[in-house]
């Protein structure tokens, strides 16, 4: 049985789907990213599991209690929203204790509650701030606490890290995932950044027009994406289109590459995904041969364009303290067999 | 908070505003109507509720109302002239001045309209008073070879109402010139334009709307004055206001004075109409 | 910074003493010693401002304004909060009409209005009433009292509600805690602009008030049509004395540029 399940879930603006029959179930304690461009559904799907939208079709349960109806004050979650949404006249710890009095808790109980809170989030000389005189990052922890004081059984989290500066970010990502962990909470992340969704989720869900494109670990969403879509949108990729040889090859641009195209007629078109970071270059030798284009510095690693048969390809070489390619170079191009993942092509439309 | 599950709730919510608006402003405004439309008997000063048009035929045939209608919206035109003429430039020069000044002075413009219409009126009394200063200052500087007094006069009822409602004409050019990008200004300047080609191809038309919104608030205000045009105007220069009002409280003629002020209501409405057409249709762009 | 000329200047400061010239004037004449209008040339006397305690009638007509003016905008501002919710928070089929009627007030003459609520309490047996002219001032108000509550509406953060709604809170109990502190300075703006114009308008109370509901205006009104004199000299200065001690408090409370815009 699982802790939280969204059934068949649809939500409808007039004429436009904004969610399209989403299902999904969510375990205990498990960190989930809903994954997408903006107007995906993500938000809206959030917003109806918070109770802030009313679903058009479908259902919500907790621990197998239907909340499709409840309104928002009775369903008792935890919500960080993008604006983090501060009460402005309140302090820090009157805006986290603000939950608490709704539940009734006593004066005693609820200090000790927000002190804790306010530890947590390394915020403990800040109570007696308002908003306003609290940095980006400090009003986000506020948000948190205040979300996370009433131990709600699911934490919704819209965005929470899309106004903090790059670097912030980061930090941020790691702080909430180890929070998350330690304090074992279920939590949903709504969020358009695929490299938060993969460094911070147990599951990803890729949105795309009202549809759950594919749910899987962030792993297996890497490796083996389940369309274009999802190969393009999370991670870079090179995306090359060809035909169907053999079970176990397929032609792109007349270069025969070794693939599993197992299950597809012999002349189908397909679409292949090669990771850029796949693919090694090396000296020219037999196989195939490129032309460097450009070579851009990323401190760790060196981007290249390449100019191929297959047509123009992006890789990325690890920087080991040697000089790079220079433009204009020849290079061999090799990868592993099975770097080269043929996708489905009824669904390479995105 | 869910949306769409809650669709009475702005109608209960704005219930007691409209029933009290129905109440106390609709039923009044449609008794007053149906009031213009009965007889007033002079023999015994009471009110006969027939139908009848006489009322309205009596304004609008008449040539003593012609003539106040006449000089009501006469001035209210001229008033409307004068606050766009000095109004606009003032509101122009207030923003391009620096802060403190810019709040002090914009205080001391606008800040007469939170005071009593009686109060300001009455320093213009003071002022046109045959032995007021404007007279004194005249003859001082040699203008004038006696004492003059401007109450009781056109001039000096045009000048009142200015001064009265001028601050109107600030503050909406004002807020328009708010929303002026000052860079716009710069461009214009920086591709060879004139300050005065600045002023009439990029200022003024963006500031259009605040001179249209402004002209309307004056023209109407100053078509329904009263205290103004009564202290300052009196007896010689009657307008509307103070004409419904005479036939109110002297003349007892009810009827009368609901048709009178019936017609400066639909009036006002109809020119200050056709007047937001016009200029809306020649500034189209600047409305979006 | 672009800077104002030379000409802009002399416009501006001709401008600004046509403004001051009749408040000054008004000012001036109230601190003369002398029995009838002149400057105070040998000195400031306070003579015209002690004479107003021998005028009852004036001492009345204030307080009288006083509790019309705390009433009409108590009672304006409490039906215009609930209404400028309705129309800056919900998207409904007729928003648009409802805020033109809570606005029409400035749209109709008030000369039209006076005659109109003159008929009206006449039918209805509320002539020369307190509560007639209360009811008549709530009116003529309300338009003021909207457009601050309805600004502070509009400009509050939508997403505080939400959030402690989603923390357990009650829709009063959202109102009561958020919305409330929050629209609570266009709250306050909204009630003084409405109590300055309920106590400062003469054209409409002129024609509802009898001899017992007579306001301060409209007293001042017929003084001055029958003699101009220091005695209403000195009575209008202690009121612009009144007014700007209320600009300023206004000011502090919302910003008077802010306020002064619900007006035009």
């Amino acid at each position: 049985m699982a802790f939280l399940k969204l059934i068949n879930l649809t939500k409808r603006f007039g004429d436009f789907v904004a969610v399209n029959d989403l299902s999904l179930d969510i375990e205990k304690g498990e960190f989930i990213s809903l994954l997408g461009p903006s107007g995906c559904g993500k938000t809206t799907t959030l917003q109806m599991i918070a109770g802030l939208h009313d679903p058009s079709g479908g259902s919500i349960e907790l621990e197998g209690r239907d909340l499709t109806h409840v309104p928002p004050n009775k369903r008792g979650l935890g919500i960080v929203f993008q604006s983090y949404a501060l009460f402005p006249h309140l302090t820090a710890a009157e805006n986290i204790a603000f939950g608490l009095e709704m539940r009734g808790v006593g004066r005693a109980e609820r200090d000790q509650r927000v002190a804790r809170a306010l530890d947590q989030v390394h915020l403990a000389s800040f109570a007696d701030r308002h908003p306003k005189a609290l940095s980006g990052g400090q009003r986000q922890r506020v948000a948190l606490a205040r979300a996370l004081v009433i131990e709600p059984p699911v934490l919704l989290l819209d965005e929470p890290l899309s106004n903090l500066d790059a670097k912030l970010r980061e930090e941020m990502q790691l702080e909430l995932r180890i929070l998350q962990q330690n304090i074992g909470v279920t939590t949903i992340l709504v969020t358009h950044d695929q490299s938060e969704a993969l460094s911070m989720s147990d599951r990803i869900v890729v949105m795309d027009r009202g549809r759950a494109i594919q749910i899987d670990t962030p792993l297996a969403m890497y490796e083996a994406p389940g369309n274009a879509f999802v190969s393009g949108f999370v991670g870079k990729t090179n995306l090359l289109a060809g035909e169907v040889t053999t079970t176990r090859a397929i032609t792109v641009n007349g270069v025969k590459l070794a693939a599993n195209a197992s299950g597809l007629s012999k002349g189908a078109a397909v679409r292949a995904s090669l990771r850029p970071e796949k693919i090694v270059l090396g000296k020219p030798a037999s196989g195939l041969k490129g032309k460097v284009g450009a070579a851009v510095f990323h401190g760790s690693h060196w981007l290249y364009t390449l100019d191929t048969p297959l047509g123009d390809l992006i890789a990325v070489a690890p920087n080991t303290g040697e000089p790079p390619f220079k433009s204009g170079a020849s290079v061999s191009l090799s990868w592993p067999d099975n770097a080269l993942r043929v996708l489905p092509a009824e669904s390479s439309d995105g | 908070m869910a949306d769409g599950s809650r669709d009475n709730a702005p109608w209960f919510l704005s219930a007691p505003g409209l029933a009290l608006f129905a109440a106390l402003l609709g039923a009044p405004l449609v008794l007053t109507v149906m009031l213009s439309f009965y007889q007033f008997d002079y023999s015994t000063g009471g009110i006969q509720p027939a139908f009848s048009f006489t009322n309205y035929l009596d304004v609008l045939s008449d040539s003593y109302f012609h003539k106040i209608f006449g000089r009501t919206f006469g001035v209210a035109l001229l008033v409307t002239v004068v606050c766009i003429l000095i109004g606009v430039p003032e509101a122009y020069v207030l923003n391009r001045m620096r802060n403190p000044w810019k709040s002090i002075f914009l205080l001391i413009v606008i800040g007469p309209l939170l005071i009593s219409v009686i109060v300001r009126t009455l320093g213009w009394a003071l002022l046109f008073g045959s032995q007021g200063g404007i007279s004194t200052a005249l003859q001082w500087l040699g203008l004038a070879d006696g004492p003059v007094s401007l109450m009781f006069t056109m001039t000096g009822m045009t000048i009142a109402l200015v001064h009265v409602l001028v601050p109107f004409m600030v503050l909406a050019v004002w807020a328009s010139l708010q929303r002026l990008d000052p860079q716009v200004e710069d461009a214009a300047l920086s591709l060879g334009a004139s300050q005065m080609t600045v002023l009439r191809r990029i200022v003024l038309p963006q500031v259009m709307p605040g001179i249209l919104s402004g002209s309307m608030i004056v023209f109407s205000l100053t078509a329904s004055a009263f205290a103004t045009p009564s202290i300052i105007g009196g007896r010689r220069m009657k307008v509307v206001a103070t004409t419904a009002y005479d036939e109110y409280l002297s003349t007892l003629n009810w009827p009368l004075g609901a048709a009178i002020a019936i017609v400066l209501l639909v009036a006002t409405a109809v020119i200050i109409m056709s007047y937001n057409r016009l200029i809306e249709r020649r500034y189209a762009r600047v409305f979006e | 910074m672009r800077r104002n000329g030379l000409v802009s200047l002399v416009f501006h400061t001709l401008f600004i003493a046509f403004i001051l010239a009749p408040l000054l004037a008004v000012i001036a004449v109230s601190f003369t010693g002398k029995g009838y209008l002149s400057l105070p040339t040998d000195g400031l006397s306070l003579r015209w401002f002690r004479t107003i305690l021998d005028y009852p009638g004036f001492i009345d007509a204030f307080w009288m304004s006083l509790y019309l003016g705390t009433a009409a905008s108590t009672i304006a501002v409490s039906v215009a909060v609930p209404a400028a919710i309705a129309i800056g928070r919900y998207e409904f089929t007729g928003r648009e009409a409802v805020t033109a009627v809570f606005l029409s007030p400035l749209m109709i003459p008030s000369v039209v209005l006076g005659v109109s609520f003159l008929r009206f309490f006449n039918q209805i047996g509320l002539s020369g009433t307190f509560i007639g002219i209360t009811l008549a001032h709530v009116i003529m108000v309300m338009p003021y009292a909207i457009r601050l509550v309805l600004a502070s509406v509009t400009g509050m953060p939508r997403d505080a509600e939400q959030a402690a709604a989603t923390l357990g809170a009650s829709n009063w109990t959202v109102f009561r805690r958020i919305t409330l502190p929050l629209i609570l300075p266009g709250i306050a703006g909204g009630w003084l602009l409405a109590f300055i114009t309920s106590f400062d308008e003469v054209t409409m109370s002129i024609f509802v008030a009898s001899p017992e509901t007579m306001t301060l205006p409209v007293r001042m009104y017929h003084h001055i049509a029958q003699t101009i004199d220091p005695l209403i000299a000195a009575i209008s200065t202690l009121l612009m004395v009144g007014t700007v001690a209320l600009l300023v408090l206004l000011d502090r409370l919302y910003g008077l540029d802010r306020v002064l815009v619900g007006k035009g």
